[in-house]
C-alpha cells in the first residue's frame, strides 16, 4: 500500500527534501521515522475537503487570509508555505461567484507556478479541481491553468508528452506516454539556465508528482479509466514499495504506520470490489465451464452415436460394394458362360452340319458315277438324317 | 489375372478356364480340341487342325514333315524333321503358342482375360527331365507353368468337381478308384485311392499301343484288305495322293456311327488307281467293326487286368470307374466295362473330351496342391529307414524350393565308401510298417575316412524338390570332402483337395528329421541325439557339436571325455599345414619332438 509520507515530506521537513529512493521505483520505499509520522493527523472528512498540508502553523495562516477568488485560491497554493487550506463551502461559493481569470494575473501566477518545482503544488491543485466539478466554468480554469504549469515544467518538455497535453491529434497512446514521462532521468531535466537542477531526493519527488499530475490530467481529458489509472500506480509506484514489504509483521508495520487511512481504505475497497468482480467472473467461468463439459459430453455421446451411424453405414456401403462387385462379377460369369453355351451351340451345329454336307457330297459324286452308286447315296442320306434328326433332339432338348 | 487348365495332351491340346460355378472350354470353331500336330512347309509352320488333316497314318512321331505329340520328343537333343534338325522345345512351344493364340482369338477369347499361368496336365509317366524341357516349352510361348498334375488325377478331380465334391469324398473314402483315359493316342491307367482330403495314385500304366488312331488305321487296313479281297484286286494296286487320309476320316467317323447305328457305308472316290471302279466302297457292320477292334480292345482290356493284379486288386474292389478319352464311348469298350465292373460302378462323363482340361482348370482355381504319395526314404541298416521326405509334403510350385539337410555318421567306414540308399515304400499309407517291402530309388557313394572310428566322420545329406518336381539328392563327407549328387525323376504325387479348415500345419513342413531338431531347440536347450536321453547330458553330445555349442566345455580344468575331445579334435584342420586330420599326408605331429598322434586306427583308439 502507497504511503501517504511517501508521496509528501512529512512535518519539519522541508519541501524539497525527499528520502532516498530505490533504483527501479519513482517513490521513496524506506519507512518513515516514527516522531514524525505522529505529528501528522488525517482528516475525518478528507473526502469531503482538499487538506492543503504546510506547517505546523498552517492553521493560524488560513484563518487569516480565505481566498476569495479563483486567482487567491491559485496564489494560495502556491505562495503559502504553511497552510493547510481547507475550503468551506461559503469558500467555495465566493470562488465560484468569481471564477474569471485575467491573462495578466494568469501569467502572473505561472511565473508563481514556476517556483513548484516538484509539482507537489500543481499536483494540489489538480487535485482541487474536482471539488469545482459541478462548476465547469471554474474547474475549466483550474484545468487549463494546470495544464500550461505542466506544459512549462521540463518534465513535459519532450514532443510525445507535449503532443498529449496539446491535445493533438497525432499524440500517442497512454501508456507511451506514461512511460515516456516516466522513463526520463529527473536529476538531468532541461531546466532553464538560472534554476539549478534537482537533487536526487527532489527529483525523485518531482518524478512521482509529475506521474500523479499527469494521470489526473489524463483522467481529466482523456477520459481514462480509474482502473487503469490504478493499474499504472501499481506498476509504477505502489507495486515497487510493496516489494520490500514480504513478512507479515513488514506489512502490519506498513499498514499502522500509514497517516492515509484514508487512501488505504478506497484501496483495500477497490480491491475488495475487484476481487469481488474476480470471484464472480470465476464462479461465472466455473458455470460456464460446467455448461462446456456438460455440453461436451452431450456432443460426445451424440459423436460417439454417429460414429456408430458412420460405422453401419460404412458396413452396409461395404456389403453393398460386395454386392455389386459379386453381382457384376457373377453378371459377366453368366455372360461369358451364355456366350460359351451360344459358341458350343453353334459349333455342334456347324459341325453337324460340315459333316453332313460333306456326306451328302459324297453321296452325290457316289450317284454321279456310271453306273451311280444309289446305295452310297441312300446310306449317306439316312446317315444325314439320322446326325440331323440326333441334332434336332439335342438342340430341343437343350432348349 | 487368370491361371488356366491347360491338358497338352498326346493328339489334342485344349485350355480350360473356370468362370463363377462352371468352366469354359477353348474349343476350335467345331468344338473340337486342337489336335497336337505340327507341319513344317518350308518356312511356314502349319498347327492344329490343318496339320493333322494332312495325316495319311496314324502313329505318333514324326510322318514326313508332321509331327505328331511332340511331347513324346521332349528330353531330346533334337528331332530331325525332313532332314531339318528341331528342338523339341521349340516344337512343343509352337503348339502351345497355336493353342494359346486360338483361345485368345476366339469369340471366347474376352472372356479368358489376362493369363498369368497355367496347371498343366501330364502324363503319369512323364520324367522329371520331360517336365523340366515342357516347362521352358511354355516359357518360350510365353507361359508360365504353376504347377503339373498328373492327367488322370486331373480328370478324376474335375469329376468330382463337377458332381458334388463333399458328398463324392464321402462316398469314395479310401475306396478304389480307377481312371483311365482312352483317347486318340493313348491308353493311360492310374489306380488311385481317397485318403481323406487328397487322391493318392497305387499304380500307373500306359501304352501307345492301343491309341484310337490305331483303331481307326486298324479298321482302314482291314478294309482295304477286304475290298482288295472282294474285288480281286491285287495288294500292290496303287491309290491316289492322300486317298488314304481321306479313307483314315471315313473310317474314324464309321467307327463313331456305328456307335448309334448298325451299319455305315465306307466311301472315298477316286481312291484305287488304274482300275476301271476307283471308288473304295464298302458296308462296314458294328458286327465286323468289333471282330475288328476286339484284339485291341483285348488288349487295353490286358493292361487293365495287369495293373489291378500288380496293384493285388480285383475288379470287385474297384468302387468307381472313371472312363475318359474318347474311345469310351465306343459301345464295345464300354459293353466289357460294364461286364468288369458293373454299369453302376462304370462313370463315362458327358464331356470326356474335355475333363482333364476341366480339372486342370478347377485344380487352378481351388489352388489345389500336390502332395508327396509316399515316403521318400534313406535306408539305415536292415528294416530301418530314415523318412527324407514324408508323405504328404506339399510339393513345391513355380518358383519354389522344398530342401532339408540331414546330419549323418558313417557307421563303418572301413571300405572308405559312404552308402547311401533312397528308396520309398510299395504302400502308399502314412504308417509303414519296417518290414514293408520297399522301391530302390537311387544310390550315392561318397569317400570316407578309412582310419577314422565309426560314427566318426560327419555325412551330410541335401534333399531338394524344385517346382519341376525333381527330387536332388547331394551327399558330401565332411572329412574326406568328397560328394556325390543324384536326381530322383519318378517320384509319386498325390492331389490334395483344398479345404482350409483341414489344412494340417504339421504337414505343411513334414521334412524328416530335422523339423524335429529346429521345433525343439527353439525352446532354448540343446537337444542333439534326445532320442539317446530324456535329459539333457553333454556327454551324449558329439564333441565337434558341442564345441560350436559351447567351447568352454572344453577347457581341460572342466576334465571333458577324451572320446569328446577327439570327436572335437577330428573336425580340425591341422594347424600347421592346414590339412584335414587323419590325412595320411599330414606328419606334422610327428615333428613335434615327443608327441604322438591324438587319433589312429580305431584299435589304437579303442586301446586308448
Amino acid at each position: 500500500m502507497l504511503k501517504r509520507d511517501s508521496l509528501t515530506p512529512p512535518e519539519g521537513r522541508k519541501p524539497d527534501e525527499v528520502r532516498e529512493t530505490g533504483k527501479d521505483s519513482l517513490v521513496n520505499t524506506q519507512e518513515p521515522q516514527h516522531g514524525q509520522k505522529e505529528k501528522e493527523k488525517e482528516s475525518p472528512d478528507a473526502d469531503k475537503e482538499v487538506r492543503l498540508r504546510a506547517s505546523k502553523d498552517g492553521s493560524k495562516g488560513s484563518k487569516q487570509g480565505k481566498p476569495q477568488s479563483l486567482a487567491d485560491l491559485i496564489r494560495a497554493i502556491y505562495t503559502r508555505k504553511r497552510l493547510s487550506l481547507n475550503l468551506s463551502q461559503s469558500d467555495k461559493r465566493l470562488i465560484r461567484s468569481r471564477p474569471k481569470l485575467e491573462p495578466e494575473e494568469c501569467d502572473r501566477l505561472l511565473q508563481l507556478a514556476i517556483s513548484d518545482k516538484t509539482l507537489e503544488r500543481t499536483r494540489d491543485l489538480m487535485l482541487l479541481i474536482m471539488e469545482f466539478s459541478d462548476t465547469p466554468s471554474v474547474a475549466k480554469q483550474l484545468h487549463e491553468f494546470s495544464r500550461n504549469v505542466l506544459r512549462r515544467h521540463p518534465a513535459f518538455s519532450s514532443r510525445s508528452l507535449a503532443e498529449i497535453l496539446g491535445n493533438h491529434p497525432d499524440g500517442g497512446n497512454e501508456d507511451y506516454a506514461v512511460r515516456a514521462l516516466t522513463s526520463q532521468n529527473f536529476t538531468s531535466l532541461p531546466w532553464p539556465e538560472e534554476t539549478a537542477a534537482l537533487k536526487k531526493k527532489k527529483s525523485q519527488q518531482c518524478q512521482v508528482n509529475a506521474l500523479y499530475c499527469f494521470l489526473l490530467w489524463l483522467k481529466e481529458n482523456k477520459g481514462v479509466s480509474l482502473e487503469w489509472i490504478l493499474s499504472q500506480l501499481q506498476s509504477r509506484v505502489w507495486g515497487p514499495l510493496a516489494r520490500h514489504h514480504r513478512t507479515d509483521s513488514a506489512i502490519l508495520k506498513a499498514l499502522m504506520n500509514t497517516l492515509d487511512t484514508t487512501g488505504v481504505a478506497v484501496m483495500f475497497s477497490v480491491l475488495e470490489k475487484k476481487v469481488a468482480d474476480c470471484n464472480q467472473q470465476m464462479e461465472d467461468a466455473r458455470i460456464a465451464q460446467e455448461q462446456a463439459a456438460n455440453r461436451a459430453k452431450d456432443l460426445e455421446v451424440h459423436l460417439n452415436r454417429l460414429m456408430k451411424q458412420l460405422d453401419t453405414a460404412k458396413d452396409q456401403l461395404e456389403v453393398l460394394s460386395e454386392n455389386i462387385v459379386n453381382t457384376k462379377r457373377s453378371h459377366e460369369n453368366e455372360m461369358a458362360h451364355m456366350r460359351n453355351d451360344h459358341e458350343t451351340l453353334k459349333g455342334r451345329v456347324l459341325r453337324c452340319l460340315r459333316e453332313e454336307l460333306l456326306l451328302l457330297d459324297e453321296g452325290l459324286q457316289a450317284l454321279r458315277r456310271d453306273p451311280p452308286k444309289v446305295h452310297v447315296m441312300l446310306d449317306h442320306a439316312e446317315r444325314v438324317i439320322d446326325g440331323l434328326k440326333r441334332e434336332v433332339n439335342r438342340i430341343k432338348g437343350d432348349n | 489375372m487368370t491361371v488356366v487348365g491347360f491338358d497338352f495332351g498326346t493328339t489334342n491340346s485344349l485350355i480350360s478356364v473356370v468362370r463363377g460355378k462352371g468352366t469354359i472350354n477353348y474349343l476350335d470353331d467345331e468344338q473340337r480340341p486342337i489336335p497336337s500336330v505340327v507341319c513344317y512347309e518350308g518356312k511356314q509352320t502349319i498347327v492344329g487342325r490343318e496339320a493333322r488333316e494332312r495325316l495319311s497314318h496314324s502313329g505318333l512321331g514324326v510322318q514326313g514333315n508332321i509331327v505328331r505329340s511332340p511331347k513324346l520328343f521332349l528330353g531330346r537333343d533334337g528331332v530331325f524333321i525332313e532332314g531339318v534338325e528341331r528342338s523339341p522345345v521349340d516344337i512343343v512351344a509352337d503348339v502351345v503358342r497355336h493353342v494359346l493364340h486360338e483361345a485368345r482369338a476366339s469369340r471366347r477369347g474376352q472372356d479368358l482375360g489376362q493369363i498369368s499361368g497355367a496347371v498343366v496336365t501330364i502324363p503319369v509317366d512323364m520324367e522329371g527331365y520331360k517336365r523340366r524341357a515342357l516347362r521352358d516349352a511354355f516359357r518360350l510361348a510365353g507361359l508360365n507353368i504353376k504347377q503339373f498334375v498328373h492327367e488322370p488325377l486331373s480328370a478324376l478331380y474335375g469329376y468330382f468337381r463337377t458332381a458334388d465334391l463333399q458328398a463324392m469324398l464321402r462316398r469314395y473314402d479310401r475306396k478304389l478308384i480307377l481312371v483311365f483315359d482312352w483317347g486318340g493316342g493313348t491308353l493311360d491307367l492310374t489306380l488311385c485311392r481317397t485318403l481323406g482330403r487328397r487322391i493318392v495314385q497305387i499304380m500307373n500304366d500306359g501304352t501307345e499301343e492301343v491309341g484310337g488312331d490305331v483303331f481307326d488305321e486298324s479298321i482302314m487296313n482291314s478294309l482295304i484288305k477286304k475290298v482288295c479281297t472282294l474285288r480281286g484286286i491285287e495288294s500292290t494296286v496303287t491309290m491316289y495322293s492322300r486317298a488314304k487320309a481321306r479313307l483314315l476320316n471315313r473310317c474314324e467317323r464309321a467307327k463313331m456311327d456305328l456307335s448309334a447305328r448298325a451299319r455305315s457305308q465306307v466311301y472315298v472316290g477316286s481312291f484305287f488307281k488304274g482300275i476301271d471302279d476307283e471308288d473304295f466302297d464298302y458296308s462296314l457292320n458294328q458286327e465286323e467293326l468289333e471282330k475288328i477292334v476286339a484284339p485291341l480292345i483285348d488288349k487295353g482290356f490286358k493292361r487293365i487286368e495287369s495293373v489291378l493284379k500288380n496293384a493285388g486288386f480285383d475288379p470287385e474292389q474297384v468302387a468307381l470307374c472313371l472312363a475318359t478319352g474318347g474311345m469310351s464311348n465306343m459301345p464295345a469298350i464300354r459293353r466289357r466295362l460294364h461286364e468288369w465292373f458293373g454299369p453302376e460302378r462304370v462313370q463315362v462323363p458327358e464331356s470326356t473330351a474335355t475333363i482333364i482340361a476341366e480339372g486342370a482348370a478347377w485344380i487352378a482355381s481351388d489352388e489345389a496342391g500336390l502332395q508327396m504319395a509316399k515316403n521318400i526314404e534313406l535306408t539305415l541298416a536292415r528294416n530301418s529307414y530314415l523318412p527324407l521326405v514324408k508323405v504328404g509334403t506339399e510339393m513345391p510350385r513355380e518358383g519354389e524350393v522344398q530342401s532339408a539337410t540331414f546330419h549323418l555318421y558313417c557307421t563303418d567306414p572301413r571300405d572308405g565308401v559312404a552308402k547311401f540308399q533312397i528308396c520309398e515304400p510299395r504302400s502308399t499309407s502314412e504308417k509303414v510298417l519296417p518290414n514293408e517291402p520297399r522301391i530302390h530309388l537311387s544310390n550315392l557313394t561318397v569317400k570316407v575316412d578309412r582310419m577314422a572310428r565309426p560314427f566318426h566322420e560327419r555325412l551330410e545329406l541335401d534333399i531338394r524338390i524344385d517346382d519341376d518336381l525333381i527330387l536332388e539328392a547331394h551327399a558330401r563327407s565332411l572329412n574326406a570332402r568328397d560328394q556325390d549328387r543324384q536326381e530322383i525323376h519318378n517320384l509319386e504325387f498325390g492331389l490334395a483337395f483344398p479345404c482350409k479348415e483341414d489344412v494340417d500345419e504339421h504337414q505343411k513342413d513334414s521334412f524328416g528329421i530335422d523339423t524335429l531338431v529346429k521345433e525343439q531347440s527353439s525352446t532354448g536347450t540343446l537337444s542333439i541325439r534326445a532320442n539317446l536321453a530324456d535329459r539333457e547330458n553333454l556327454r551324449l553330445i558329439p564333441g565337434e557339436c558341442l564345441y560350436e555349442y559351447d567351447p568352454r566345455y572344453f577347457d581341460t580344468r572342466h576334465r571333458p571325455p577324451d572320446y569328446q575331445v577327439h570327436e572335437m579334435l577330428y573336425y580340425q584342420p591341422c594347424a600347421k599345414c592346414g590339412r584335414a586330420s587323419n590325412d595320411p599326408l599330414c606328419i606334422c605331429v610327428s615333428q613335434i619332438p615327443g608327441a604322438r598322434p591324438v587319433v589312429g586306427t580305431p584299435s589304437e583308439l579303442e586301446e586308448m
